[in-house]
């Protein structure tokens, strides 16, 4: 037929058409929309789908945004437009809401939210959604996302509401009872028990556990109604708004406040007094008397003297180490075999796991990861010697310097224990130097292979003096490296320690030998040794790929 | 040729391929590799990216002096490739998520079943007994198939040679290893970052390196299974795909990918032209045939309907003759009868 070639071409331009514009459509798609902004203020309203099956998605609400609109009028914004306010006590979920069904609470919803909006808009005021617009709020993908930093109730801000002259409880001298508080069963009350006071965290989980109230809106409770009282008083208050405590910017401010603080302290953050010891020993039981009973023919670990007093200076919260509760570790969760309360972690899991942070040994490896630390604590080759258990698990001697074995240890009262372990620790060798500076060559001249370059001039002592600062700042590495030479042995490893240490030639030889296939051969392991260290310690300088800096280039002649 | 006959060699032709069967590269099922044959682990937390690897590799093969000396290391940051003058190079990459940069050296990975010894058809490239795959220029035709052949895009041409160009590729220092020399590379590779060995024992060291640094390498080395195994093996702490390493070759040999489609060429050339061929000669001959009987059935004819015509015609001469005969008695017959009757006439009145 004669159109048909007309009919085909036109179908072919067509389809060429139809692609390129979804060609074009493509790029266009993806740059159109802004990325969603995180705000610590959105909470989505979901609450009511645990009941009942949603007719449009939950509404993203932007709490700042309305409390700034409501505080307009120059005053604060009245919360009790949406919530409602019982004896001081400000209950942090919608007003009436509670207990409705799904009807009546959309009811309520609506009437509140949009009732003021349509207020406002009658005053010609900027305002949201009206009657109507029903997508405007209930928006399936929203442009804000929440994101939200941790409150971050550490001891600097506990230390300054501890210290607060506004916070008072009835007439106590201390206002530990104005927050701490227990529930009485028998009662249905709360009421502070002195001397006990814990985390809010070992009762109030993340959710709701029975009748016991999630920590969000527990602490929300607790703290917004205290400042609220305070705001509308006029007196210094904390945040009242979600970017106050959640955002970046509020918790700046918050560090900014908790360092003039400090600095208002002449002797720094005064301990929490709550009854702890300052050292004690750790037994591999409840106490000295269970771990008697259960060793029988002391079969149990020595114990451990623990310098509690020190922890609680890099701790910046007790829950760091207990996690789940303030008593003895071993008394009830983590035994020697483990319990269901404690998940089945035994007691060597709990002390020793390296990959946990609430662990000693993971807390410590935490601390061996910075860079001072790192150049030898992550040395591949020979980690330093972490296996004897007897750096911490010192055999307890008496005063004639006879050991004692558990049944000895039961018998003592708990002061006399304590006092031990202060001794112990007190008379622990500490490494705040090494060997005399004569003793350590200054510089040590390799010149073993010295074909393409010259020999390289090894600054020794500079060296051993630069480890040597990183370590005496720190107490952790001052207890653990126990001997002058400890700092020696990542560098001179796999001999043992001494001031004459063999030479790197003596076991690195040719490359590429079967019999030791992880051994490199000499100009590896000298290259890999020092290349590594400074790539571990964060060394910008001497560069790796600066030959010259290290040994000079030989001239063509010699 | 009429359709039929078409459609029917075109089926018989598509049911013969089936016979073949899939022929395996080589005759085995898997090569792992020559025994005892050498190789090279790369691994890239060691590579500090200095260059020593492309200067040594430079001076041990006689190659010419590079535009950028060796110790410029800025021009690591473009991703360059081996060329005619450069049997490796080492590009630098920027991982996402790391902020340290890592270092990749690139060159003939020694496959253990090379796609480019197998595209090629004068035998220039040869896998040797030690992993080495060497390149001999003296029967190379300058084809390039090589080049198109090789997933890992290494082979190089010297265009800018008039006379003699060579594909130019990493040999893996063979003349050296045959000496029992390490190669350029390796020897000059100050961290080690290339250990030398057997290919075994180079997996074993790959694994315990992976086993003993948790957390510091990638659970996979490269070259083990890719492409069938390749001589050259990498360990790494980064996604390969981030310092330019394909990750979608999958791992079967280069030459199984054609071996199937190679396999059915004897079967073309030696089978379809006898079968294809009978078939025809059948068809034709029943063809021939036909015609024949045709032919014969029309002459029949003719000549039955000739002989007919003969005969008709013979009898209507015969007739013809009879009557002319018939006529002429007749005629003589009357002729004499009037002749009679003139006679007898004459005679009357001769009488009187």
């Amino acid at each position: 037929m004669k159109n048909g070639k007309l009919v085909f071409g036109a179908v072919l331009i067509g389809l060429c058409v139809v692609l390129l514009a979804f060609q074009l459509g493509a790029d266009k798609g993806a740059g159109d929309k802004t990325p969603p902004q995180p705000r610590p203020d959105v909470i989505r309203i979901d609450a009511m789908q645990a009941n009942a099956t949603l007719q449009l998605p939950p509404v993203t609400f932007k709490h700042d945004t309305h409390t700034e609109a409501l505080a307009q009028n120059g005053e604060p914004a009245d919360c009790t437009t949406c919530h409602e306010v019982k004896d001081g006590q400000f209950d942090p979920a919608m007003k009436n809401i509670a207990g409705k069904e799904y009807a009546e609470a959309k009811e309520i919803f609506h009437d509140t939210c949009i009732g003021c909006h349509t207020e406002r808009a009658e005053k010609d005021k900027t305002t949201g959604p009206l009657d109507g617009q029903c997508r405007s709020c209930h928006v399936e993908k929203p442009r804000s996302t929440a994101q939200r930093q941790d409150g971050g109730f550490k001891k600097v801000l506990h230390a300054r509401h501890v210290d607060s002259k506004e916070i008072s409880f009835k007439d106590k001298d201390k206002n530990c009872g104005r927050c701490h508080h227990r529930y009485d069963e028998a009662d249905d009350s709360l009421y502070w028990a002195e001397g006990k006071e814990e985390s809010c965290r070992y009762c109030h989980k993340q959710t709701a556990q029975d009748d016991v109230e999630a920590l969000p809106k527990a602490a929300h409770t607790q703290c917004l109604s205290c400042h609220r009282g305070l705001t509308r008083n006029d007196q210094e208050s904390g945040p009242l708004s979600c970017q106050g405590c959640h955002s970046a910017a509020g918790r700046e401010k918050i560090q900014e406040h908790n360092q003039e603080y400090l600095e208002t302290l002449p002797d720094g953050l005064p301990r929490l007094k709550r009854g702890q010891p300052d050292q004690t020993l750790l037994f591999a039981a409840y106490n000295a008397t269970k771990a008697a009973a259960e060793s029988g023919d002391n079969q149990a670990m020595q114990p451990v003297a623990f310098d509690h007093e020190a922890h609680e200076q890099t701790a910046e919260t007790c829950r760091e180490c207990h996690h789940a509760s303030l008593d003895s570790c071993q008394d009830g969760c983590h035994t020697l075999t483990g319990t269901k309360k404690g998940d089945f972690t035994r007691l060597e899991q709990a002390m020793h796991t390296p990959q946990s942070e609430r662990s000693c040994i993971g807390c410590h490896a935490q601390e061996q990861k910075q860079p001072e630390c790192a150049g030898c604590h992550a040395n591949p080759v020979k980690q330093p010697e972490q296996e004897s258990c007897d750096q911490c698990h010192t055999t307890p001697k008496g005063p004639n310097g006879q050991t004692l074995d558990m049944k000895d240890l039961a018998e003592m009262p708990q002061e006399k224990l304590e006092q031990m372990a202060a001794d112990a620790l007190e008379s622990q060798p500490r490494a705040e130097t090494t060997y005399a500076e004569k003793d350590i060559p200054e510089e040590v001249t390799i010149d073993i292979m010295a074909e393409e370059y010259k020999p390289a001039t090894f600054p020794h002592r500079k060296i051993v003096n630069k480890l040597m600062q990183g370590i005496k700042d720190s107490d952790l590495a001052t207890a653990m490296h126990s001997g002058n030479n400890t700092v020696c042995a990542s560098c001179h490893h796999n001999s043992p320690a001494s001031k004459n240490p063999p030479k790197c030639a003596s076991c690195h030889g040719k490359p590429f030998n079967p019999d030791t296939p992880q051994r490199p051969g000499l100009k590896a392991a000298y290259h890999q040794q020092c290349m590594d260290c400074h790539t571990r310690m964060e060394l910008e300088e001497p560069a790796a790929t600066d030959c010259s800096s290290c040994h000079p280039k030989k001239d063509a002649q010699e | 040729m009429k359709r039929r006959t078409f459609l029917s060699l075109l089926g018989a032709a598509g049911t013969s391929t089936l016979v073949g069967g899939n022929a395996r590269a080589a005759g085995n099922d898997h090569f792992e590799g020559y025994p005892d044959s050498f190789g090279v682990l790369f691994d890239s937390t060691q590579c500090i990216g200095c260059r020593k690897c492309e200067a040594a590799c430079n001076e041990v093969n006689d190659l010419p002096q590079p535009e950028v000396p060796f110790d410029d290391l800025s021009i690591m940051e473009a991703h360059r490739r081996t060329d005619a003058a450069s049997y490796t190079v080492v590009n630098k990459y920027h991982p996402e998520g790391k902020e340290d940069p890592v270092y990749r050296k690139m060159q003939c990975n020694h496959c253990l079943e090379p796609a480019c010894a197998s595209a090629c058809f004068v035998k220039a490239l040869k896998k040797t007994p030690t992993g080495a795959v060497i390149y001999d220029e003296s029967v190379c035709v300058g084809c390039r198939y090589c080049m198109i052949a090789c997933p890992f895009n290494i082979p190089a041409y010297e265009y800018n040679k008039a006379f003699d160009p060579a594909v130019m590729k990493c040999t893996l220092c063979y003349p050296r290893l045959v000496e029992g020399k390490l190669p350029g590379c390796v020897k000059a590779c100050p961290k080690e970052a290339l250990v030398f060995g057997k290919r075994e024992s180079l997996l074993t060291i790959a694994r315990q390196k992976i086993q003993q640094f948790p957390g510091r390498y990638l659970e996979h080395i490269y070259g083990e299974n890719e492409m069938g195994g390749t001589n050259w093996l990498y360990i790494t702490g980064t996604a390969y795909e981030q310092i330019g390493m394909r990750e979608d070759l999958g791992t079967t040999p280069a030459p199984k990918l054609t071996s199937s489609a190679l396999a059915a060429v004897p079967m073309v050339v030696g089978l379809w032209p006898v079968l294809l061929g009978g078939l025809y000669y059948m068809n034709k001959r029943k063809d021939k045939a036909a015609e024949r009987a045709k032919e014969e059935a029309v002459s029949q004819a003719v000549a039955t309907a000739q002989a007919e015509a003969q005969a008709n015609l013979k009898q209507a001469r015969e007739k013809a003759e009879e009557e002319k005969q018939a006529a002429i008695k007749r005629e003589v017959q009357k002729a004499r009868e009037e002749a009679a009757k003139q006679q007898s006439a004459d005679n009357d009145d001769e009488e009187a």
